[in-house]
């Protein structure tokens, strides 16, 4: 089976422990290397118990039935060790690290990925042969949930999410909730006359959630302001005249900044 | 450095083994034979002490 970032059942483990609009960039179980003791010992000691039964029955004939029961305990060790595999989960959203352990007693633990300052990516000679590794977060507080993430499989494709997330471009931020429309008394003077100037028209047009009545083009139809002003790229400033009510209601507020900073490009 | 001291303890333990059983085959099967047996008569020793104490 290959590399899937995020399965489906890891999903379902997390679903409703994270906030909305969080999604999963890598999610998994550990690398299997992690039960490979327990679940081999089990195997192992099957075979090597029959053997002995078998063995202690043909020369002393005599029931041995005990190593059965023996067994059975090994078993249990390797069955408990397979359940907590299967219900731990590893992964990181667009936001934090997370981690979710145990069956009886659930643990989950997180770490933001902003509060991590240091992040360690280990492969031991053992982890090289067979494909897990070793994160170790740093962070500024003192005690961490997630400090050391052992056998952590696909390390490679998953420390590269993890990066890619941490320090890769940002997808394009939803804009803050726009300031109220500050109260204007329209006393009829120029100083009614506000300019508002739109730093980057052409990426702001080809916004993908621009509200139908954008841009404004009230004013554009002969309403007051410049007349010629171009709604388009080469204009970086647009006149838009307070005392005319139709073309107030037709701006979106949002779209403009009313004291654009000169040094920010 | 202890865990890659056990880690060189290892290693070394199997290339041994791997030594020891080209080197010497039959005397290695030997061994395992004999280590087999140990490990028999210990636990049959068990067994029937129990046996003997629970009849």
């Amino acid at each position: 089976m290959g590399f899937v970032a995020v399965p489906a059942r890891g999903r379902r483990v997390f679903k409703g422990h994270l906030a909305p609009g969080e999604h999963f960039i890598v999610l998994g179980r550990r690398h299997w290397a992690s039960i490979a003791e327990p679940v081999g010992t089990t195997v192992v000691s099957f075979f090597l118990i029959i053997a002995l039964w078998w063995q202690y029955e043909q020369t002393e004939h005599r029931d041995g039935s005990v190593l059965g029961i023996i067994w059975l305990f090994i078993a249990a060790r390797g069955l408990w060790h397979f359940a907590q595999w299967w219900f731990a989960w590893f992964g990181s959203t667009q936001r934090r690290l997370l981690q979710q352990t145990g069956i009886l007693f659930r643990k989950q633990a997180m770490m933001p990925l902003e509060k991590v300052t240091d992040m360690n990516y280990k492969r031991s000679i053992m982890g090289n042969i067979l494909g897990y590794g070793q994160f170790i977060m740093e962070s500024a507080g003192q005690e961490q949930a997630l400090r050391e993430v052992n056998w952590v499989r696909y390390p490679d494709e998953t420390h590269h999410a993890i990066i890619d997330t941490m320090f890769g471009p940002k997808p394009a931020q939803a804009a803050p909730h726009p300031p109220p429309p500050p109260p204007v008394e329209l006393d009829g003077y120029d100083d009614d006359v506000i300019n508002y100037s739109v730093d980057d028209w052409e990426a702001m047009s080809s916004h993908d959630e621009m509200p139908p009545s954008y841009p404004p083009r009230a004013h554009d139809a002969g309403h007051g302001a410049h007349p010629g002003s171009q709604p388009d790229g080469d204009v970086d400033t647009q006149v838009l005249d307070l005392r005319d009510a139709d073309a107030l209601k037709s701006v979106s507020w949002q779209q403009y900044r009313p004291d654009p900073d000169p040094y920010d490009d | 450095m202890p865990a890659k001291v056990k880690q060189w303890l290892i290693w070394l333990l199997v290339a041994f083994f791997v030594f020891a059983i080209v080197r010497n085959p039959a005397q290695a099967a030997n061994v395992v034979r004999s280590v087999w047996d140990l490990l028999f008569m210990t636990v049959a020793g068990f067994l029937t002490f129990f046996g003997e104490l629970s009849s």
